[in-house]
């Protein structure tokens, strides 16, 4: 076979024994999380905030800086897209102009 | 020739009848993000379809993209003063309509700013790609 | 007929993980690997939304009645990991396209051998 061709099958041979590996490592044991922040969350949460929809109580009030935080991180991404999108210039040695 | 090709008139007829129902989609689900399913984020991605609905009719004019930046960086300003404020002065001791509006107000904020960023960073994609 | 019990959503998010692996490692175009690095964020994230969650449970919303309740926590933290993903894969496109109209070409072994090239001259 020719050179990369044998490569390739070799990385799939690999990702598939891993792959097995994992999903038996992962079915064998009969583990349970201990639900103690799931019951907190569910009893308390419409005391102590007034909002029915639990999943938006979490991520306004109980874990408040993960959502400033995150809308920080979009404005580095966008600042990053607008400069580079900006400051490209055409150098002397590009490919394209040869 | 060109400007045929360029310029559908089914997908101008179509989506000008969608557009408006898919605003009203976006700020419902954004608004009633409190007691039922949604809330900014979600409310965000929904309306940056919108923009594309106007990129798909109009390729060639994209106007407006000076006000989307402003907007942008004025919400930005106003989630962090008003998130850090809610933290510092010690939030359960509020009474109980000042938490409603609080909800209210930092959800909607949330969901412009998730909107308006993302169709920054598409019409900048935009211009880059097209136009010449 | 018996039931088949072992396809849920745990062991698909798995696969689906090492789908992308293996299209991140097998080619060496640079748009391969970002369309790869979408798939494996979209199998992390199918796991984390699966975790304390049976066949007949409701969304965790209040309705003044009484039913089983999904997790709501790693839905709160999943809503974030959405919207960074997006920005990573846009952040790696438009530094995709300044490098191809540098380089001119998606190969990533030809772009580093041109850079090699051009530094020694």
């Amino acid at each position: 076979m020719r050179k990369d061709v044998r490569r390739r099958l070799l990385i799939l041979i690999c990702v598939i024994a891993i792959t097995l590996i994992v999903l038996m490592l992962l079915n064998a044991f009969d583990e349970t999380m201990k639900p103690e922040a799931f019951n907190y969350y569910i009893d308390k949460a419409m005391d102590e905030t007034e909002m029915p929809n639990i999943v938006t109580a979490i991520y306004l009030q109980y874990r408040l800086f993960d959502t400033l935080f995150e809308a920080l991180l979009l404005s580095v991404a966008v600042s990053a897209v607008v400069y580079f999108a900006a400051a490209w210039e055409k150098e002397e040695g590009d490919i394209e102009n040869e | 020739m060109n400007e045929r090709a360029d310029h559908s008139e089914i997908l101008e007829d179509i989506l000008l009848f969608i557009y408006p129902l898919i605003i009203l989609f976006g700020i419902f689900v954004i608004v009633t993000g409190v007691t039922q399913s949604g809330g900014g984020f979600q409310g965000g991605a929904v309306l940056v379809a919108v923009l594309m609905c106007r990129y798909l009719v109009y390729p060639d004019d994209m106007l407006g993209l000076n006000a989307i930046k402003k907007t942008d960086k004025i919400v930005l300003i106003l989630i962090l003063v008003l998130g850090v404020g809610a933290i510092l002065i010690g939030f359960s001791n509020l009474p109980q309509y000042i938490k409603n509006i609080y909800n209210m107000v930092i959800g909607i904020l949330i969901g412009i700013r998730v909107s308006s960023g993302l169709s920054v960073i598409f019409y900048t994609f935009a211009d880059i790609e097209g136009g010449d | 007929m018996t039931e088949i019990n072992f396809i849920n959503a745990q062991n698909t998010a798995i696969v689906i993980f090492f789908i992308g692996v293996y299209g991140l490692c097998a080619r060496r175009n640079i748009i391969k690997a970002i369309i790869s690095l979408g798939i494996m964020g979209g199998g992390a994230i199918l796991f984390f939304l699966s975790v304390n969650r049976g066949p007949d449970s409701m969304p965790p919303i209040f309705n003044g009645d009484s039913f089983v309740m999904a997790d709501p926590l790693p839905q709160a933290l999943v809503i974030t990991a959405i919207v960074i993903g997006v920005s990573v894969t846009a952040v790696a496109l438009i530094m995709f396209i300044a490098m191809y109209h540098k380089y001119g070409t998606t190969n990533w072994l030809k772009a580093m051998r041109h850079r090699i090239e051009r530094e020694d001259e």
